[in-house]
């Protein structure tokens, strides 16, 4: 619980595109696959009473 | 449907408007922060991901504030519209809550040079996370729509009382993670596009909630208004004959 991280760069980070593309890309896919399931959800009929 | 029914219907009709209008503003938002923001000083073009990270990190708290507030309702009013709505804001909490922590993770490897660190607030967000999820499980697997009512917003409750304790997490303990955002400490050219970004997040939150609020509204209402099945039914075995000679 302690542990100490130390921050590895030591001067201007350059690249990093991938993990850019992967948060924004996680993201949106995240939110689009809930918009959908919820979506279909409430296009569901629920079951009749008994 | 009574004049209370429409009149919620009409209320939730804004769940379409927001969603929308949520969509919008974050994609204007995450291009502007993507394309026309310039780069951090020192995180370079990774800096960028703050236009995603932060404007989770902000509706996730409204969010589970709002299930708070509608687990207040539900246990004051006993009413399943606000046990519906309690529900939908955790699952949409629980979205967000799990964004942030893949966003966050992502951010960390190139400038931590980890994935993941039992820091106070990364810990203390994943707590959140799991006691949301405890939340959603929890009313899976209770039947008796009165009874989960009760328990579901207890639970919520209590779930709740872990938000501030992330959101000061940073104040009160030795933290790697950055102190609190706000436009006060960024740089004025990023300012417009975290706002774009965080009010698209607010309003496509608000969406996502009436969307799920509408379908679990129905769900919910029809089992609190099923008649109740008497406590011990007059079972007949085979064989038996019952009052009037049937067998």
């Amino acid at each position: 619980m302690n542990e100490v991280v130390e921050p590895v760069a030591t001067g201007v980070i350059t690249g990093g595109w991938p993990y850019i593309i992967g948060a924004y890309g996680l993201t949106w896919a995240g939110l689009l696959a809930f918009l959908a399931r919820a979506v279909l959800l409430g296009r569901a009929r629920p079951p009749e009473s008994p | 449907m009574g004049s209370e029914g429409a009149a919620a219907d009409r209320l939730l009709s804004w769940d379409r408007v927001s969603l929308v209008i949520g969509l919008l503003l974050l994609i204007v938002g995450h291009y502007q922060g993507l394309f026309v923001a310039p780069a951090e000083a020192m995180m370079g073009d990774v800096g960028r991901i703050l236009y995603v990270h932060v404007p989770t990190a902000w509706a996730c708290m409204l969010v589970y504030s709002a299930c708070f507030v509608f687990a207040g309702l539900a246990l004051w009013s006993g009413k399943g519209k606000w046990d519906a709505a309690m529900e939908a804001s955790a699952e949409v909490g629980v979205l967000y809550n799990a964004l942030l922590l893949i966003q966050g993770s992502l951010w960390a490897r190139p400038t931590w040079g980890v994935f993941w660190t039992w820091d106070p607030r990364l810990t203390t967000s994943a707590i959140v996370l799991v006691l949301f999820v405890g939340v959603l499980v929890l009313r899976r697997v209770i039947t008796d729509p009165e009874r989960r009512l009760n328990l579901g917003s207890i639970a919520a409750v209590l779930a709740y009382a872990g938000v501030p304790i992330v959101y000061f997490s940073v104040k009160w303990w030795r933290t790697l993670h950055q102190p609190f955002s706000s436009p006060a400490t960024v740089s004025d050219s990023f300012i417009t596009p975290l706002r774009l970004a965080a009010f698209g997040m607010i309003f496509l939150g608000i969406g996502l909630i009436g969307l799920r609020w509408r379908a679990l509204r129905r769900e919910v209402e029809r089992e609190l208004s099923a008649p109740a099945l008497p406590a011990a039914l007059p079972t007949l075995q085979l064989g038996e004959r019952g009052p009037g000679g049937a067998a």
